[in-house]
């Protein structure tokens, strides 16, 4: 009876082991330090240790914003390289805020088209270097980014928070807390909020009213002269 | 005597349970590059260099033929994909060589996205096996997405010319 105990509590002492571990490895901890991966992917920013295939251990989090990239209809034609031009959905716990309506999109193939060329709250120069182009640019980033927190990014494929996350550092935030955790078109996770609808006459309909989304009014901010 | 056979009988469970999660680490990653595997795609595709879309089914069929071909897997990328998209066209046109090419959508349906986890990528097939495949994660194939040379040495390492 002794022995039959014994083996059994050693089981349970095993299978408490590897819960252990396993809660360990799930657990909202610290996050780990924001690093790029390898490959192409790399070269976007993209995260080696939080992306898109485990970015729900990372959801909710008080020390994290979540910012999606994206525009919701983008004039880029990325249909022509099998995309979406359209924001067809998005990660739950996320908010949209336009990368294009921040800072110049760079990089882009002539043959898709000519992105937003509109406003933008930045300039950015040859040289890398960017310009504030209104009073408020900073304290709009500010707002939305505070400096204080982690920031998680991701877009389409990961460009446009690439490009987000060098804005931020060239003014002075830390790299090691901004995490470009890459493309909504590679996430499965649970936390799938769809917006692009096929209906029953096999139209398609965008439903832009379940984005929680950020709009800047350049009308209403104060011009930097030079 | 009973508690340790108890006690060996845990211990070995232990003992296969991991050495089971080392083997399929192990096999996943021996899919890239495991000896010499020269050899001609099938003969229809030789002689013109087109990318032919085909679905999740005619790609299972195409497995299940056992049938030796290459396939792009592709789908926006930003910038890079579109990249990527030019050195293979450029390279399909000189050698002649047609891909098949699958948005990463479709190719998650098949048996091929449980091992290509990025797009863009070039999956290589020889009688229905995967011989090798570009990954976007990889520093070591960042050269093959950008650089023609650099991608026919690769392909050329498995495929032979004609």
């Amino acid at each position: 009876m002794k022995k039959k105990m014994l083996i059994i509590f050693s089981l349970l002492g095993i299978v408490l082991v590897f819960a252990c571990i396993w809660g360990i490895m799930h657990a909202k901890g610290d996050m780990p330090a924001a690093e790029p991966t390898g490959g192409l992917r790399g070269e976007l920013g993209i995260d080696k240790n939080i992306n898109e295939k485990n970015i729900d251990a990372y959801l909710g989090r008080k020390d994290c914003v979540y910012y999606d990239m994206r525009m919701l209809e983008d004039s880029v034609r990325y249909e022509e390289m099998g995309g979406d031009s359209y924001l067809s959905g998005y990660i739950e716990g996320f908010r949209v805020l336009p990368y294009p309506y921040l800072a110049p999109v760079t990089g882009l193939p002539e043959e898709l088209g000519t992105p937003y060329d509109g406003k933008t709250l930045f300039s950015l120069s040859a040289d890398g270097s960017y310009r504030a182009n209104y009073e408020e640019s900073l304290e709009i980033l500010e707002f939305f980014f505070p400096k204080d927190k982690k920031i998680v990014l991701m877009c389409g494929g990961g460009g446009y928070a690439g490009m987000t996350k060098e804005l931020l550092t060239f003014y002075g935030w830390n790299p090691e807390l901004i995490y470009n955790i890459g493309g909504y078109w590679y996430y499965e996770g649970t936390h799938n909020v769809h917006v692009k609808r096929t209906n029953d006459d096999g139209t398609v309909t965008y439903d832009f009213w379940k984005v929680p989304y950020h709009e800047i009014r350049f009308e209403t901010l104060h011009e930097v002269h030079e | 005597m009973r508690k340790k056979i108890g006690m060996i009988a845990i211990i070995t469970v232990i003992v296969i349970l991991l050495t089971v999660s080392v083997v399929l680490v192990i096999e996943r990653n021996m899919i890239r590059k495991t000896g010499n595997f020269l050899f001609y795609l099938d003969e229809k595709y030789y002689g013109t260099g087109v990318f032919m879309e085909i679905t999740p089914e005619e790609l299972v069929a195409l497995i299940d033929r056992k049938e030796s071909f290459a396939i792009f897997i592709h789908q926006p990328f930003c910038s890079t994909s579109y990249e990527f998209n030019k050195v293979l066209t450029e390279f399909a046109n000189e050698e002649q060589i047609s891909f098949y090419k699958i948005s990463f959508d479709d190719m998650q349906k098949t048996s091929l996205g449980e091992t290509i986890a990025y797009y863009p990528s070039l999956a290589i097939y020889k009688e229905g096996e995967l011989i090798d495949f570009l990954d976007a994660e990889s520093d070591e194939d960042l050269d093959k997405y950008k650089d023609k040379a650099a991608f026919a040495e690769w392909f050329g390492g498995y495929i032979q010319y004609k």
